[in-house]
């Protein structure tokens, strides 16, 4: 019972803290793939080769894109959130030096241009998953430092937290759509192609297998034979 | 680069992106020009095949952004009126509200952020439940039903082109 207590606590925190897009595609593509099959055995006026296609793939479908929402979606947000960020201040810090209008000074300059990406990501994260601090000492520094350049600026720069944590759902959803619209039904089409072709193989194989002699072939060599004889 | 950034790092598109209905809805229209389209080239199918699959599909998911319009919207409006079954939110005042606006202002007032956070995911967890329910089991019920009319009014299919099951062969 507790153990349920504190899975539906952490599931409510992270579902209110960060929604990433592939959270909800990815649970409905498994409501999906269970159920809109189903639903294609129930059309009672297509024929059964509609039915076999439809239902080859949806399930190919669904469960391409409920494993590239859940895989492709994470590792692509994990590994481009932080340079996004780091790319976000160094544009900012070079504006508010032109723009003049806002006093920076060198080693707030220095600060918002190195970004420690790994800094950023375990700040905003251990965060998001209630963890604690998972934070070095170094990189306390670092974001500690980085939090009162963003004070000073309070209008001009978002806070690195608020920051990591829109840039992760922003690209999370774009992922998400741009494997909806093209890639999972381009993977869908390739994997049944793959599919025929095995298929097909298979069925040559087995009627090699089971290949009718040739009569006139039977009787050439019987004739070979023959002339091999001595009698 | 930088528009791409910026279009990144907006606010205004994190806040768009949170709302588990939108994520659905504009995933649900690309799906609906993708998804058909690529059936259109699969070739290992046959004509009637792609034809009925690629209509199925368009149907289904244009269904599936009008149903979302019609339901899920008054669905989530009123998702604060299940907040009291979770035992996570008991001990919150917000969550014994009886309208929308009642349990709005509880939720402005309420200083716990985190019980704020949790609330927030509890409608969200509601939402992405009853979207699973429409989608996946009432829309393609409602499929199975208009699919064969609208393709025959769209040319697509004949009404003799139907599955006959009861075929006599003479001899």
């Amino acid at each position: 019972m507790k153990l349920i207590n504190n899975t539906t606590n952490r599931i409510l925190y992270k579902l209110g803290k960060s929604n990433d897009s592939e959270i909800a595609t990815a649970s409905i593509a498994a409501f999906k793939l269970f159920f809109i099959p189903m639903a294609a055995l129930g059309d009672k006026k297509s024929t059964n080769e509609q039915k076999k296609y439809v239902i080859k793939r949806d399930i190919i479908t669904e469960t391409a894109a409920l494993l590239s929402y859940i895989g492709i979606t994470r590792v692509i947000k994990n590994n481009l959130t932080s340079p996004v960020c780091k790319k976000y201040y160094k544009d900012k810090a070079k504006k508010l030096v032109k723009n003049r209008k806002l006093d920076i000074s060198s080693d707030d300059f220095k600060i918002l241009t190195n970004i420690d990406g790994k800094a950023l990501k375990n700040y905003a994260v251990s965060d998001l998953a209630q963890n604690g601090n998972l934070l070095t000492k170094e990189q306390s520094k670092h974001i500690k430092s980085l939090e009162n350049v963003v004070l000073k600026f309070k209008d001009y720069l978002q806070s690195p937290k608020d920051l990591y944590l829109n840039t992760k759902k922003s690209i999370s959803h774009i992922c998400v759509c741009t494997l909806a619209l093209s890639l999972i039904p381009f993977m869908t089409n390739k994997i049944l192609e793959a599919l025929g072709k095995a298929n097909a193989l298979k069925k040559t194989k087995t009627q090699e297998t089971f290949k009718i002699p040739d009569i006139n072939e039977y009787f050439a060599k019987i004739s070979r034979k023959d002339k091999k004889c001595p009698w | 680069m930088s528009l791409v950034v910026n279009f990144l790092t907006n606010p205004n598109t994190a806040n768009f992106v949170q709302n588990s209905s939108l994520q659905v809805i504009s995933e649900g229209c690309l799906k609906a020009i993708g998804r058909p389209a690529f059936t259109l080239l699969d070739k290992t199918a046959g004509e009637k095949e792609k034809k009925y699959s690629a209509s199925r599909e368009l149907i289904y998911q244009s269904l599936s952004i009008f149903s979302y319009f019609a339901l899920i919207f008054p669905i989530r409006k009123n998702t604060f009126r299940l907040l009291k079954h979770f035992p996570q939110l008991k001990d919150c005042d917000a969550v014994y509200a009886k309208t929308s606006e009642e349990f709005k202002n509880k939720l402005k007032t309420l200083k716990d952020s985190e019980v704020k956070t949790k609330i927030g995911g509890a409608q969200e967890l509601m939402s992405i439940i009853a979207s699973g329910i429409i989608l996946a089991v009432i829309a393609p019920r409602i499929v199975n039903k208009i699919i064969h009319p609208v393709m025959q009014k769209l040319d697509l299919e004949k009404k003799d082109e139907q599955k006959n099951t009861n075929v006599d062969i003479k001899i």
